[in-house]
C-alpha cells in the first residue's frame, strides 16, 4: 500500500483542488436552495422586523421598520405562552415515544423468526405509506364522537353506555392523546427501520464476546449495542425534533373535526391562524420557531459534527 | 474496530452486510416475542384495514352506531364515485390527479437524487472549509416552517410565471426535499469506507473510475432508500400544492381535500375509497423497490 | 462566538445572499394598462354550489354576446379557499377579475387594498340589500357589490313536530325543544361550535357582539342583555340537545334524516339536502323525514316577530390587480341585474336586488328566510374581524358554555380576547 509522502506544496494544491471540486459539486444544491429557500428565508427574517402587509405590495408603498415590535407583540399576546408550551410539550412527548418505540420495535425485529419479521415489516410499511392527512381522517373517524369505533368498543368492553358520544377531541388532553397516537403511529416505522439497519452494523462477534464475558441482556444493550447505533439514532433524533416541532397537517385536520382550537394550537397552526397578510407577525413567529428548534437541537448537532470529524 | 461514528447511515454496505438477528433461546421467549410482534402488526395495520373496510361499506352504513369489522353489504360504489367524480365542479378527477402526482413525483425524485447525490459526495468525501457551515445550513433550512414562507414562495413562483404549472410545483418540492435527502445520503456515502476506492486506485483505476466501479454500486441501497423518502415527501405534500395548483392541475392530496369539502354532506364512503386509492401507488412503489434495498429494511427481514 | 453560530451564520448568509442575487434577476410583476382590450378572457371565481347552473349560463352568454371576442371563464372555489388562496391570487401577476367572497370576509380584503373601487357603477345597480351593501362598503367607498343573502330558518318535519302549535316566542321555542328531547332525539339540534345560531339569542335580548365606543371596540358578550341570551342558550345545550358539544353545523341534515332532530335551525339551502332522495350521492330523506318538511323563522321575544338572525350571503368584487377592470365591472353589472337575480331568487336564495324578491318561490322556506333577513344583523364591520373568525375564539367559548361553564366567566374572557384583536 502506498504511503502518502507529499510535500507541503502538493498538500496545499490538493487542498485547493479538493475545495474547488467540492464546491463544484455543491453548486446545484446551493443554487436551488438559495433561490427557493434562502431567498424566502431571508425575506422572512427581514419581514419580521417590519409591518409589511399585502397592502404594501398592492399599493406600492414601502413597509415600515418596527424593530422588535412584532416579536414583543407575539410573545406578550395572551395565548402565545400556552401555545409555545404545548408545542414543545407535544414535540417532547411524540419524539420520546417515537424514538423509544422505534428502537424497541427494531430490537423486536431482530428477535423474530423470518416469517413474523416479514409480517411486522409489512405492517409497519403500510402504516408509513399512509399520507398524514389521510391517517388523520381515518383515525379521527375511529375516534369520532357519535359514530366512532372507539366509543363503540369501550361501551362493548365495559358493558355500559358511559362512552356514548364521548367527545375525545373536546378535552385538550385527550385531543393530544389522539394526536399523539396519529403522529407516533405514522412516524415509528421510519425510526424502526432505520434502527434495524443500524443494528445490522454491530458486529456479532462483539456481542457474543460480551455474552461469554457474562454480560446480561440489558448490559449488552446499554454498553455495546447502544453506543454502536448512537450516531444513527442521533441523526434520526434531530429529524424527529424538527418534524415534530413543525407539526401542522395532523393538528389542523384534527381541529376541523372537533375540539377547542385555542386549547390545541401548536405554533405552526397558530401562525397559520393569524390574520391574512400580516406578514410581520407571521414572520416573527416563524423566526421564533427556528430559534427554538436550534436551541433544542444545538447539543445534538454539535455532537454530530464532532463525530463527523473522526 | 472501524469507527462506527462515521456511519450516520441507514443501510450498511454490502461488504459488512449482516442482517441483525439474535437467536432467541427457549420456547417461552419465542412465543412472547411472536405475540409482541403480532401486537405491533395489528396496531400498525388496523387503521389501514379500517380505511379499506369503510371504502367498501355503503355510505348510509358508515354513519352508524353499529360498526362492523367486515362490510355487511360490500359495495364498489364508493370506488366508482372516487374514481370518476371531479373533486368539485371544474376541477380534476382521480385519474387526472393521479397522473399529475406521478409526473411531479418522478421529476422530483430524479432531480432531488441527482442534486443531493452530488452534494453528499462533496460533504462526505472532501475536506474543505465551510463544510460544517453547509451541514448546519442544511439543518437550519429544514427548521423553517413552511407556513411562514408560503407567500414569499408563492410570489417567487408567480414571478417565474409558474403558478399552476407542474414545473412550478416540482421546483418547490425539489427544494423542500433536497435538504433531507442530502442529510441522509451523506450518511450513506460516509458509510462506504474510502479505503475501498483507494485500493481500487492502487489496482490501476483512476479516481473517478474507482468511484463508479466500487463505491457507487454500494450506494445503490442508499439511493433507493432516500429515493423512497423523497417520493413520499412529494407524494403527500399538501400545503404548497393547495396554494399553487388549481382546477385541472390538482395533485392527489389536494384532490382528496377538495373532494372531501366540496360535498355539503360528506360522503365518507367515497372519501375513504379515495384515500385508499391514494395509498395504493405508494405501496406498489414500495414493493417494487424494496427488493433492491439489500442489506436493510424489509429485504433484510426477508433474508432472515 | 461559539462554533455552531460561527458556522451557521456564514451558511445562512451564503444561502441568503446567493438567493437575493438570483431573485433580483426575476422580473417585476407587470402593472395593468388602463385600456380595455379588444379580446381576452375574463376570470370569475364563484364559491361553492349556491349559484345555480342557469345563472352561470346566463352570465356567460350575456357577457360573451355583449363583448365580442371575450370569453368568460367561471372557476369553482371552496369556502376554505377564501383566505390564503384568495389573498395569494389577488396579489399575484395573474389575479382573477371578479371574485365572490362571503359578506363578512369582504372587509378584510378591502382593507388590504385587494378590491377595486366600484363607485362608478353603483348607480347602475339599483336597490340592493342594505345589510350586504354595508358589508361591502368601507370608508364610504363601495367595493363589494351584494350578490345574494342567506339566512337561517327553523326546519321541522310534520312527522315529528305538531305544526299547529309552533312556538311564538324564543322562550317558548326553547321550552318546546326541551319537551321534544329524548335520549335519541334532540329537541333543538345545537352543536357547540355553531356560533351563527348563537347570535339570535344575544340579539333578541338586545345584546350585541361589539360596539364602537369612539375609536375603540367594546365587546359585549358579558353585557347583561347578552348574558340573558347566553344563559337561555346554555339551557338549550344542556336540556334540549344531543348534538356533539364540539361539533359544528355541517352535515346537520344527517341526524335530521335519521329522525334524531325535532327543530333544526339551518341555512335555507339545507332544505335541498334534506329533500334529496335517499340514493342520491349526498343522500337526503325525501321519503321519510323530508317528506313533510316545513320551516318558520326563529321567533324573538316579541310574539309574532322573527328574531334578528345573522345576515349571511356573498358579495362580488373586482380585483384591484385585475388586468381588465372595465370588463370585470360589466360582469358585476350582469350578476346584479334583474334577470340574473330573479334566477337566484327562484332557487330560494334571497336576492341582493330588492325587486327580485317578487321572484321568490311561494313556499314556507323561502318566505321564512326573507322574513328573517328583513331584521338581520351582521358582525362588526372592521377588517380585524376576520382575525376573530379565523382564531375560532367565539366557537371555542361557545363549546365551553355548552359544556356547562359559567357564561359570565366565559364571556369576560371572550370579550377580552376580541378587544385584544379588534383594537390591537
Amino acid at each position: 500500500m502506498a504511503t502518502p509522502s507529499l510535500s507541503a506544496q502538493r498538500h496545499r494544491r490538493r487542498g485547493r483542488t479538493q475545495a474547488l471540486s467540492a464546491w463544484a459539486l455543491l453548486i446545484p444544491s446551493i443554487a436551488l436552495l438559495a433561490l427557493m429557500v434562502g431567498y424566502p428565508g431571508v425575506t422572512m427574517i427581514w419581514q419580521s422586523f417590519t409591518d409589511y402587509q399585502v397592502r404594501n405590495k398592492i399599493q406600492g408603498t414601502p413597509a415600515n421598520f418596527v424593530g422588535l415590535d412584532n416579536f414583543a407583540k407575539v410573545i406578550t399576546s395572551s395565548d402565545f405562552p400556552a401555545v409555545l408550551a404545548r408545542t414543545v410539550g407535544i414535540m417532547v412527548l411524540t419524539t420520546t415515544l417515537i424514538m423509544v418505540g422505534g428502537v424497541l420495535i427494531a430490537i423486536l425485529l431482530t428477535k423474530l423468526g423470518r416469517g413474523m419479521r416479514l409480517l411486522v415489516s409489512v405492517g409497519l410499511l403500510l402504516a408509513w405509506a399512509i399520507p398524514p392527512l389521510t391517517a388523520t381522517v381515518v383515525w379521527g373517524f375511529i375516534f369520532d364522537t357519535q359514530y366512532g369505533l372507539v366509543n363503540w368498543l369501550m361501551n362493548a368492553i365495559t358493558g355500559s353506555n358511559d362512552w356514548y358520544n364521548h367527545p375525545w377531541l373536546l378535552n385538550p388532553w385527550t385531543f393530544v392523546l389522539v394526536l399523539t397516537i396519529i403522529v407516533v403511529w405514522g412516524a415509528i416505522p421510519f425510526v424502526a427501520f432505520t434502527s434495524y439497519a443500524g443494528l445490522g452494523q454491530v458486529p456479532s462477534e462483539t456481542i457474543e464476546a460480551a455474552e461469554i464475558d457474562g454480560a446480561g441482556g440489558w448490559q449488552r444493550f446499554w454498553n455495546i449495542i447502544f453506543p454502536a447505533i448512537r450516531p444513527v439514532l442521533g441523526g434520526v433524533l434531530i429529524l424527529q425534533i424538527i418534524w415534530n416541532m413543525k407539526l401542522f397537517t395532523q393538528v389542523y385536520a384534527l381541529q376541523s373535526r372537533g375540539g377547542i382550537a385555542a386549547d390545541t394550537n401548536v405554533l405552526p397552526v397558530y401562525l397559520f391562524r393569524q390574520g391574512i397578510g400580516k406578514f410581520g407577525e407571521t414572520s416573527a413567529i416563524g423566526m421564533l420557531i427556528v430559534i427554538i428548534m436550534l436551541a433544542i437541537s444545538w447539543y445534538n448537532i454539535r455532537l454530530l459534527l464532532k463525530e463527523d470529524e473522526q | 474496530m472501524t469507527s462506527l461514528a462515521t456511519r450516520a447511515a441507514v443501510v450498511s454496505p454490502r461488504r459488512a452486510q449482516r442482517t441483525p438477528s439474535s437467536p432467541v433461546r427457549g420456547r417461552p421467549q419465542r412465543v412472547l416475542f411472536n405475540i409482541l410482534g403480532l401486537i405491533v402488526f395489528v396496531c400498525s395495520v388496523f387503521p389501514v384495514y379500517w380505511m379499506v373496510n369503510l371504502s367498501f361499506t355503503p355510505g348510509n352504513q358508515i354513519i352508524s352506531r353499529d360498526p362492523s369489522l367486515v362490510p355487511r353489504e360490500p359495495t364498489l360504489k364508493n370506488f366508482v364515485t372516487a374514481w370518476t367524480r371531479p373533486a368539485a365542479p371544474g376541477q380534476t378527477d382521480f385519474p387526472n390527479a393521479l397522473k399529475t402526482s406521478l409526473i411531479i413525483v418522478f421529476v422530483v425524485v430524479v432531480c432531488a437524487l441527482f442534486v443531493a447525490f452530488l452534494a453528499s459526495i462533496a460533504l462526505a468525501r472532501f475536506r474543505f472549509r465551510g463544510r460544517h457551515a453547509f451541514i448546519v445550513g442544511i439543518l437550519v433550512v429544514q427548521m423553517i416552517p413552511g407556513e411562514a414562507m408560503m407567500f414569499t414562495v408563492y410570489n417567487l413562483v408567480d414571478d417565474m410565471r409558474l403558478i399552476n404549472t407542474l414545473l412550478g410545483l416540482a421546483l418547490v418540492h425539489v427544494a423542500s426535499v433536497v435538504p433531507f435527502t442530502i442529510w441522509t445520503l451523506r450518511g450513506f456515502v460516509a458509510g462506504v469506507p474510502i479505503e475501498l476506492e483507494e485500493s481500487a486506485q492502487i489496482d490501476g483505476c483512476s479516481k473517478p473510475q474507482a468511484f463508479w466501479k466500487v463505491t457507487f454500486p454500494l450506494l445503490a441501497p442508499g439511493l433507493v432508500s432516500t429515493g423512497i423518502f423523497a417520493f413520499m415527501q412529494s407524494w403527500n405534500e399538501f400545503t404548497m400544492a393547495l396554494l399553487l395548483m388549481k382546477g385541472q392541475n390538482l395533485t392527489l392530496p389536494t384532490w382528496l381535500n377538495s373532494f372531501q369539502s366540496a360535498t355539503e354532506a360528506t360522503n365518507y364512503g367515497a372519501v375513504m375509497a379515495g384515500s385508499t386509492l391514494i395509498c395504493i401507488p405508494v405501496v406498489i412503489f414500495f414493493l417494487i423497490v424494496q427488493g433492491r434495498m439489500t442489506g436493510g429494511l424489509v429485504a433484510g427481514a426477508v433474508k432472515g | 462566538m461559539n462554533s455552531i453560530t460561527s458556522k451557521a451564520l456564514p451558511a445562512a448568509a451564503l444561502l441568503g445572499i446567493a438567493g437575493l442575487a438570483l431573485a433580483g434577476c426575476s422580473s417585476d410583476g407587470g402593472s395593468s394598462s388602463g385600456e380595455p382590450a379588444a379580446t381576452g378572457t375574463l376570470t370569475v371565481w364563484l364559491v361553492g354550489t349556491d349559484t345555480p347552473q342557469e345563472a352561470r349560463d346566463l352570465l356567460k352568454t350575456t357577457f360573451e354576446e355583449a363583448h365580442d371576442g371575450w370569453t368568460l371563464d367561471l372557476e369553482e372555489k371552496t369556502w376554505a379557499d377564501v383566505s390564503e388562496n384568495y389573498v395569494a391570487a389577488l396579489q399575484s401577476n395573474d389575479a382573477p377579475d371578479v371574485v365572490e367572497v362571503g359578506n363578512t370576509q369582504a372587509i378584510g380584503f378591502i382593507d388590504q387594498g385587494l378590491f377595486a373601487d366600484l363607485g362608478d357603477i353603483r348607480g347602475d345597480l339599483g336597490d340592493l340589500n342594505p345589510g350586504l351593501e354595508a358589508s361591502g362598503t368601507y370608508d364610504d367607498t363601495f367595493y363589494a357589490a351584494p350578490y345574494y343573502a342567506g339566512g337561517r330558518v327553523v326546519f321541522y318535519s310534520g312527522d315529528t313536530v305538531d305544526g299547529d302549535a309552533l312556538p311564538t316566542t324564543l322562550e317558548e321555542y326553547v321550552d318546546q325543544g326541551i319537551g321534544y328531547r329524548t335520549d335519541s332525539m334532540s329537541g333543538i339540534y345545537a352543536p357547540g361550535r355553531d356560533w351563527y345560531n348563537m347570535l339570535p339569542y344575544i340579539w333578541s335580548y338586545g345584546g350585541e357582539i361589539a360596539v364602537l365606543d369612539g375609536d375603540t371596540w367594546d365587546a359585549q358578550f358579558s353585557s347583561p342583555e347578552s348574558q340573558e341570551g347566553l344563559k337561555l342558550l346554555q339551557k338549550v345545550y344542556q336540556e334540549a340537545t344531543n348534538a356533539p358539544t364540539d361539533g359544528d353545523e355541517a352535515d346537520a341534515n344527517v341526524p335530521f334524516c335519521a329522525g334524531e332532530v325535532a327543530f333544526l335551525s339551518a341555512p335555507a339551502w339545507m332544505a335541498g339536502s334534506i329533500t334529496a332522495p335517499a340514493d342520491a350521492e349526498n343522500p337526503g330523506c325525501a321519503d321519510t323525514f323530508g317528506k313533510d318538511l316545513h320551516a318558520f323563522p326563529l321567533p324573538s321575544n316579541t310574539p309574532g316577530e322573527p328574531a334578528p338572525i345573522f345576515a349571511g350571503g356573498s358579495n362580488i368584487a373586482v380585483a384591484q390587480l385585475s388586468d381588465a377592470p372595465e370588463m370585470a365591472k360589466e360582469a358585476v353589472k350582469i350578476m346584479v341585474s334583474k334577470d340574473y337575480q330573479d334566477i337566484m331568487a327562484g332557487v330560494g336564495l334571497t336576492p341582493a336586488l330588492l325587486e327580485s324578491n317578487a321572484a321568490l318561490p311561494d313556499n314556507d322556506v323561502a318566505q321564512s328566510q326573507a322574513e328573517a333577513l328583513a331584521v338581520s344583523k351582521s358582525v362588526p364591520t372592521t377588517p380585524k374581524w376576520q382575525e376573530v373568525e379565523s382564531s375560532l375564539i367565539i366557537q371555542d367559548s361557545l363549546v365551553r358554555i355548552a359544556q356547562g361553564d359559567d357564561t359570565a366567566e366565559v364571556a369576560e374572557a371572550l370579550d377580552a380576547r376580541i378587544e385584544e384583536i379588534l383594537n390591537g
